[in-house]
């Protein structure tokens, strides 16, 4: 599935294709776990934390997926990466308060409610033991050519974004990126 | 400058180039002078595809670090996507242009093609093209020339067996593997073994109708293919470069996947690979009722008798596996007796018997006691004979069946020839020549139908031949006049004066002894003990046994 494809995928799920929905959240769903556990830092996470704003993200984008119409980019990504930004300040705001919402902590094992697609794409994620090498491996680089593979890989925003996103140029974003991936191939050739 | 941060430095080049231009360095411009970094900057940018691949199709699919990530092109097909990658091969799915045919692609992976010959994948396709069965994935193309050499074949859209088998009845189980079983026939028949038998090469349709796939590593010499294959299935005789490997071995494999389906869990395991072999040469595997209570018994014979140790013990073929398999479908008992049921039954028994001899010795039993213990344990470690399992098995109906026929055949030949030579003759020789002559035939062809494994219709033979005795012997009894005495005593049961109960009552003694004679003394071939006892109820008096020869 080529980067295009997404935008097709979202076509399709609007106009009511199921398996197009299951796609669509089978493919964010492995990258959105590994950015929110990126995003998160080490003093929120936690293993179930970041499987319930996944799928507290998966939910929200689901039930509100006809406002991503409106959002100003077209990665899907992007719009989800934003849903969990909010979600995880929301949470910090509770864990610095010490309060517990209690109907948010509900674990994996009562999803039977979930949408089939949320379903689906949970398990996927959170078997992909893919997702977690390339996780472990971004995690290990620099800040800065983290957070640029997390913007143009992750949340699949592109170059002229990036560079509005960061205020650098477009050249310097691609330059960076160029490092960046040099960087993580690096990183995962010394891990194999 | 170090080699590293000198291979480093070049991989830079590649990447920053790849990501500014949108093209490729070529690796030779990028190590021309420096030519043994090719190899290791070649791993480098296969990572660094592999990466922006996986990276790109959303870290979903699953391709492993070190596989081609393009995907190649065929001539005269579109290449679809890649749907599989095992040890040696890239499975892809391409489409016909013209076709408009959806089939698959095996290509050698490309980091193996120096251990693997385009010799060896030639052989893949022949003995591919040899197989006409359904269940056996079919080729339609092989191209040696294009790069990658590839194998056209049927592409075949369904589930792992691997992964459909723990949801499944058990009785569909069954009767998916008696598919594989009459599928691996075939290709035995054909003088080739799989040899890489495992549930992920076996495909199910919708329909639970399974089809083998990966002939990768079939073959037919005995004395190669040792050590390769998936681990975990590999027989004993495959871990032993002196032993041969022959149909057998396959039959192992399909125990392994048998246990698979039923325990759900691997008969023996092992976290190195040296551990695991010692598992499969030496351990007994758990039993997988005592993983599971749902197995079912005859299903867990099946599977530890295809996987005995000893090629000797297991299934001697593929279809005979199947037969069995069918025998559990039909609600008969399968005939498969593990070793291991005997083994693990002796190594627990002994406790027992020990048992039995100390409580003699205390003298809490009497002898006889202890005798009757003994006996009731050696008949648990005695192994049943086939033919006692087979004769149990025959139906009412089957029986009246074969005798019914019988009795047909008998009535007709007797009715439209025999009552001539019976008037012509006199004497003994009547019975004899009306009775014996089908009394012997029917022994004749129960013993060549159980020559030919046909056991319980040979028994039924048999059985109809015991029939047949008490006729015998009252139209002899009859004829001759001996044991008439008492017939002028009252309350006989036929009142013509043809039979007197005394000839009755010796009859059914007579033919109930020898009826049950073949269960009891099935060695004695020189004549028929009768063990019955001829009592005489007017006077009490007894005779002695009879052994009539």
């Amino acid at each position: 599935m080529k980067r295009t494809d997404t935008s097709a995928l979202v076509e399709q799920a609007r106009a009511g294709s199921a398996g197009a929905l299951d796609a669509l959240y089978g493919r964010c769903a492995g990258k959105l776990l590994p950015l929110i556990r990126l995003r998160m830092g080490r003093s929120l996470r936690t293993e179930l934390e970041s499987r319930d704003i996944l799928q507290a993200v998966l939910l929200k984008s689901f039930e509100r997926f006809e406002q991503f119409h409106g959002s100003e980019t077209r990665s899907l990504m992007a719009w989800l990466a934003r849903i969990a930004e909010n979600e995880i300040r929301d949470r910090a705001d509770y864990q610095g308060r010490g309060r517990r919402d209690a109907a948010r902590r509900a674990p994996l094992e009562e999803a039977e409610a979930l949408p089939g697609p949320v379903r689906s794409a949970l398990t996927q994620a959170i078997l992909n033991e893919q997702a977690r090498r390339v996780e472990q491996a971004l995690e290990a680089l620099a800040d800065g050519h983290r957070e640029i593979i997390l913007l143009r890989q992750f949340e699949e925003l592109t170059f002229p974004e990036i560079a509005a996103r960061l205020g650098k140029t477009e050249d310097a974003c691609r330059m960076a990126f160029a490092r960046a991936m040099t960087a993580l191939t690096l990183q995962l050739a010394t891990r194999t | 400058m170090t080699v590293d941060s000198d291979l480093e430095q070049r991989f830079a080049r590649f990447v920053e180039h790849q990501v500014l231009h949108g093209t490729r360095l070529s690796l030779d411009s990028l190590v021309s002078d420096r030519p043994h970094l090719a190899e290791p900057l070649r791993r480098l940018i296969d990572l660094y595809d592999n990466l922006t691949t996986t990276l790109d199709v959303g870290l979903m699919s699953q391709p492993a670090w070190a596989l081609e990530p393009a995907l190649p092109a065929f001539d005269g097909f579109r290449t679809i996507e890649r749907v599989g990658a095992g040890g040696m091969g890239q499975v892809f799915k391409l489409q016909d242009v013209k076709l408009e045919r959806i089939v698959a692609a095996k290509v050698v992976r490309a980091d193996r093609r120096a251990n693997l010959p385009l010799a060896n994948f030639l052989r893949e396709a022949r003995s591919l093209a040899l197989f006409k069965d359904r269940r056996i994935v079919q080729i339609f193309e092989f191209r040696a020339d294009s790069d990658p050499p590839v194998i056209i074949m049927e592409f075949v859209d369904g589930f792992e067996l691997g992964r459909v088998g723990p949801s499944l009845e058990f009785r569909q189980r069954a009767r998916v593997l008696i598919e594989v079983c009459e599928a691996l026939q075939h290709a035995h028949d054909l003088g080739l073994q799989h040899r890489d038998l495992k549930p992920s090469n076996i495909m199910l349709d919708e329909a639970l109708s399974p089809k083998i796939l990966d002939f990768g590593l079939s073959a037919s010499d005995p004395s190669t293919g040792h050590l390769m294959g998936t681990p975990q299935y590999l027989a004993p005789e495959q871990l032993d470069p002196t032993q041969p490997i022959d149909a057998r071995t396959d039959v192992y494999a399909l125990g392994v996947i048998l246990y698979e389906l039923l325990a759900g869990t691997m008969p023996y395991v092992g976290s190195q690979t040296a551990e695991l072999h010692d598992a499969i040469r030496r351990r007994e595997p758990r039993l997988p009722v005592e993983i599971d209570p749902r197995v079912p018994e005859p299903l867990q014979a099946v599977a530890l008798k295809a996987m005995e140790r000893l090629p000797a013990d297991r299934y001697q073929s593929a279809a005979e596996m199947a037969l069995d398999l069918q025998r559990y479908l039909d609600g008969r008992p399968v005939l498969g007796r593990p070793t291991i049921y005997a083994s693990t039954l002796g190594t627990r028994l002994r406790p027992h018997i020990d048992q039995i001899e100390e409580w003699l010795r205390l003298k809490l039993i009497y002898p006889h006691e202890a005798e009757r213990l003994r006996a009731a344990y050696r008949q648990l470690d005695a192994r049943e004979d086939d033919w006692i399992v087979e004769s149990r098995t025959l139906s009412y109906s089957q029986i009246a069946l074969y005798l019914g026929a019988f009795l047909l055949v008998c009535g007709s030949l007797f009715y439209f020839g025999a009552h001539r030579f019976y008037d012509a003759v006199k004497g003994v020789a009547r019975p004899f020549l009306v009775l014996a002559a089908p009394f012997l035939g029917l022994n004749v062809a129960g013993r060549y139908l159980y020559g030919r494994e046909h056991k319980a219709v040979a028994v039924a033979f048999f059985l109809a031949g015991v029939g047949l005795l008490p006729l015998f012997l009252l139209i002899w009894f009859h004829e001759t006049g001996v044991w008439v005495v008492a017939k002028d005593v009252p309350n006989q049961i036929f009142n013509d004066g043809s039979v007197s109960n005394r000839q009755l009552q010796v009859t059914i003694l007579l033919a109930g002894g020898v009826a049950r004679a073949p269960y009891e003394n099935r060695g004695a071939r020189d004549g028929v003990h009768v063990p019955a006892l001829l009592v005489d109820p007017g006077s009490a008096r007894r005779f002695r046994p009879a052994r009539v020869d």
